[in-house]
């Protein structure tokens, strides 16, 4: 029951100059006629005087509402004039009315007339109000007028567009903590919506739950959505739809900006990847040549560690059960039970190599390279050669085996080119006779060729490595375990740490290698040195960062450097030296107090096992401690956001 | 929902006499004739003191919001005092002048968390406004300026 559809232009006369309120009453009542609202305006007056009489239906401020219900009244409506002189309606305080509205209600309409006037009432209450009326130039200026304070002070009364027209923008809204800057973003975005003649519906992701989830319909007609959060929010139902990712103040200082450009088109389509999906293989050409290496060695390494670390950790057990005294060159077989660990172990440990080319050759060549490259590996370690070439087979170790791979696998898929050329009814021919037979031939080839010079290679190595003098040994301990807090699970820790376990392969069995040793230090010290200073200095660290800094104590103990990323990942600048600085530490002192490891994994599990305990327990505490200082002196104390510190 | 729905003059305590915390809270909770919704006083300003001692609810600028859900509450409610030389909320940017009392039952835990965020926008939303409440000299002016603020 809107007072503008009620109101027609023809029913408003303007700057009116009746001579007194008869007068008046008798323009308000044509007024009414020329709308087509009376049946009959004699009876609608005399009930309209009636009305009168019992007493003014002047207001003051200038305004009068006379009204009356009758049987003259075709249909409700209503008529206005403005009297700049004022004309006397009998105010109370005597004044001139200037303002009249005169409302006509049927017959029968019970509360009608009444809501109408009620209605207008509180509209005339406002100042502003009343004086755009006045100055109001047109009969529609004037509705308009009415329109518009009706649509601010009765929004309810104007239904939002068509229930099948859904809003335009869309957007979500997500702040970490969830109880403020989420639900001011969200406003932002309405009010310049609405200043931008535009519709929008806003997902709040706050603490108390999510309020309003975006449809799949809506999704699918929106022009675009604005996603402004700080923390992670449900993307996929967004894949293939303009998706505009801003930081929750954005949302907060530049909405209106935000929105223009979902409106101009400008935001880029969003795809959406699943995490755990693997790289295809053509995009390699877009990556450059040292990363696309990287991973195929890196594909090779996974696959091999699982043997080296059961196997190793199954031969330091091997020793450990073992009693030296029954024999010192079959130490580690004496009793049944340390047999059994060493057999079982070594015959995994045995296949280290060849499943590094192995797998290495199958990610550059797939299935064709299997085989290949696990026999380039097995030759590499035999260090078999042309008897011309070389008098004793000198294993090529870890670097022949990795050559091996590489070799094996673009081998492979030179071989591809060739013989694709068959015809299609020979492709069975290819994967089970054409292809190993060649591979067979060629790898076998390279490597008798290739093994001495590697196999010198892996000699110098080694023997540097062996005859170090003290200090070298030391630094190259400073080194690798610096190298392993360096990045945590990226390319310098991961090769830190296949040089680590490479020095399995050729080390004394029995007590291991020492740069093993420093390697597993160096990654045991990051997250322990978080732990302990989230332990002893709290204040350096957000609340959640303080909760997972307990679980970084079992991490690090595990030798799982990767428990320190999270915190690495959110202020490197500080995190990582901290970190450096006590592998660093405690890889100097592993050194230095001659410890050794023959297991490449197993944290404080194989602590059993690694030559002299003590010295390893010390520079373990020393590292950790003194990564602990360091990160206690690089950071500041945390200053809490207002929604952090009541969110604790 | 708006923080002056829950809020009313009898609410409000201007220029309280409270030194420390511990009281600032207590006479938060304890007003008997001014905080309807609290069914045990002694067990809300427990609650409340717990959930101080597990960290402070001090914001910047003076504010302070101790807060908690309990059974000693049957409603949500909101109480307020003002305290001219402040207290040591443990903020860190100096003593607490305005101190924000937020209780929820136990059965709505949205409850608190729907007034702090109501209170938190309005206070972001409106710089100096926190300086200003602290300086009202009555109730009626400090129930003004704040609805005047989240009418905004």
């Amino acid at each position: 029951m809107r007072i503008t559809d009620l109101l027609q232009a023809r029913g408003i006369l303007l700057d009116a100059a009746p001579a007194d309120k008869a007068a008046a009453v008798e323009l308000l009542v044509s007024l009414q006629s020329v709308q087509g609202n009376l049946s009959d305006p004699a009876q609608f007056r005399k009930a309209l005087l009636e009305r009168e009489a019992q007493s003014s239906t002047a207001i003051g401020s200038g305004i009068a509402v006379p009204h009356a219900r009758s049987s003259g009244v075709l249909r409700p409506g209503l008529s206005a004039i403005t009297v700049p002189g004022g004309v006397d309606w009998g105010a109370p305080d005597g004044s001139l009315s200037h303002l009249i509205f005169l409302i006509a209600a049927p017959e029968g309409e019970d509360g009608l007339h009444l809501e109408l006037l009620s209605r207008l009432m509180r509209l005339l209450m406002g100042e502003q109000f009343r004086a755009q009326l006045m100055a109001a130039a047109t009969p529609a200026a004037f509705r308009s007028v009415i329109d518009q304070a009706e649509r601010a002070e009765f929004p309810d009364d104007f239904p939002a567009a068509a229930p099948d027209s859904l809003p335009r923008v869309l957007a979500v809204t997500a702040c970490p903590t969830g109880i403020a800057h989420t639900y001011m973003a969200a406003e932002a975005l309405e009010q310049a919506a609405s200043s931008l003649g535009c519709s929008i519906q806003v997902e709040t992701n706050g603490a108390a739950g999510t309020n309003r989830v975006l449809t799949a319909e809506e999704i699918a007609a929106c022009a675009g959505i604005i996603v402004a959060a700080d923390r992670e929010v449900d993307m996929a139902r967004f894949d293939g739809r303009p998706v505009l990712r801003v930081p929750v103040a954005a949302g907060i200082s530049r909405p209106a900006e935000l929105i223009q450009e979902i409106l101009d088109g400008k935001a880029p389509v969003y795809h959406h990847r699943d995490a755990s999906s693997s790289q295809p293989a053509s995009g390699r050409s877009q990556e450059g040549l040292c990363r696309t290496l990287y991973k195929q060695l890196m594909s090779g390494v996974s696959h091999m560690l699982p043997f080296v670390i059961a196997g190793g950790i199954f031969i330091a057990l091997s020793f450990l059960l073992d009693d030296p005294a029954l024999g010192y060159e079959t130490f580690g077989k004496n009793t049944p039970l340390a047999a059994w660990f060493s057999t079982v172990g070594n015959a995994a440990f045995y296949f280290m190599l060849p499943v590094l080319s192995a797998y290495i050759a199958v990610s550059i060549a797939d299935r064709p390279g299997l085989m290949v490259g696990f026999v380039g590996g097995a030759l590499a370690v035999s260090g078999y050669t042309f008897p011309f070439f070389a008098a004793e087979a000198v294993s090529a170790g870890f670097l022949g085996a990795v050559v091996a791979g590489f070799a094996a696998g673009y081998l492979m898929r030179l071989l591809q080119r060739p013989l694709s050329a068959l015809p299609a009814p020979l492709d069975g021919l290819k994967s089970a006779l054409l292809y190993p037979l060649s591979g067979l031939l060629v790898i076998g080839l390279f490597m008798c060729a290739v093994n001495p010079f590697v196999g010198m290679l892996n000699t110098a190595l080694d023997s540097t490595l062996n005859g170090m003098g003290e200090g070298s040994r030391i630094a190259v301990g400073v080194v690798v375990a610096a190298l392993m807090a360096v990045d945590m699970g990226g390319p310098f820790n991961k090769a830190a740490y296949v040089f680590a376990t490479s020095t399995l392969a050729s080390a004394d069995s029995a007590s291991g290698s020492g740069i093993m040793a420093c390697a597993m230090v160096g990654g045991m010290v990051p997250p322990l040195a978080i732990a302990l200073c989230c332990t002893f200095f709290p204040n350096r660290f957000r609340p959640a960062e303080r909760r997972s800094g307990l679980v970084n104590y079992i991490m690090g103990l595990c030798f799982i450097t990767e428990g320190a990323i999270p915190f690495a990942a959110s202020d490197p600048v500080r995190v990582i030296p901290a970190c450096v600085v006590g592998s660093a530490l405690a890889g100097g002192l592993s050194a230095f107090f001659n410890c050794a490891l023959p297991a490449p994994h197993g944290g404080i599990f194989v602590f059993p096992v690694i030559r002299n305990i003590p010295g390893y327990l010390i520079a373990l505490a020393a590292g950790s401690l003194a990564g602990m200082l360091m990160l206690a002196l690089l950071r500041k104390k945390t200053v809490l956001s207002p929604c952090e510190a009541v969110m604790e | 929902m708006r923080i002056t729905d829950l809020l009313t003059e009898d609410g409000i305590l201007i220029g309280a006499a409270a030194t420390t915390k511990e009281e600032a809270i207590n006479m938060l909770v304890s007003g008997p004739d001014r905080f309807g919704c609290v069914t045990d006083p002694a067990v809300c300003r427990a609650d409340v003191l717990a959930r101080e001692s597990l960290g402070t609810t001090a914001l910047s600028h003076g504010v302070a919001v101790p807060h908690a859900k309990s059974r000693g509450v049957k409603e949500r409610g909101i109480t307020v005092m003002t305290v001219p030389n402040g207290i040591d909320f443990g903020a860190v940017d100096g003593p607490s002048r305005l101190i924000f009392l937020l209780v929820g039952p136990e059965n709505d835990p949205g409850a608190y968390l729907e007034m702090l965020s109501s209170l938190l926008q309005v206070l972001m939303k409106n710089p100096g406004l926190s300086e200003k409440l602290a300086d009202c000299k009555s109730s009626a002016e400090f129930l003004q300026l704040l609805r005047d603020a989240e009418s905004k």
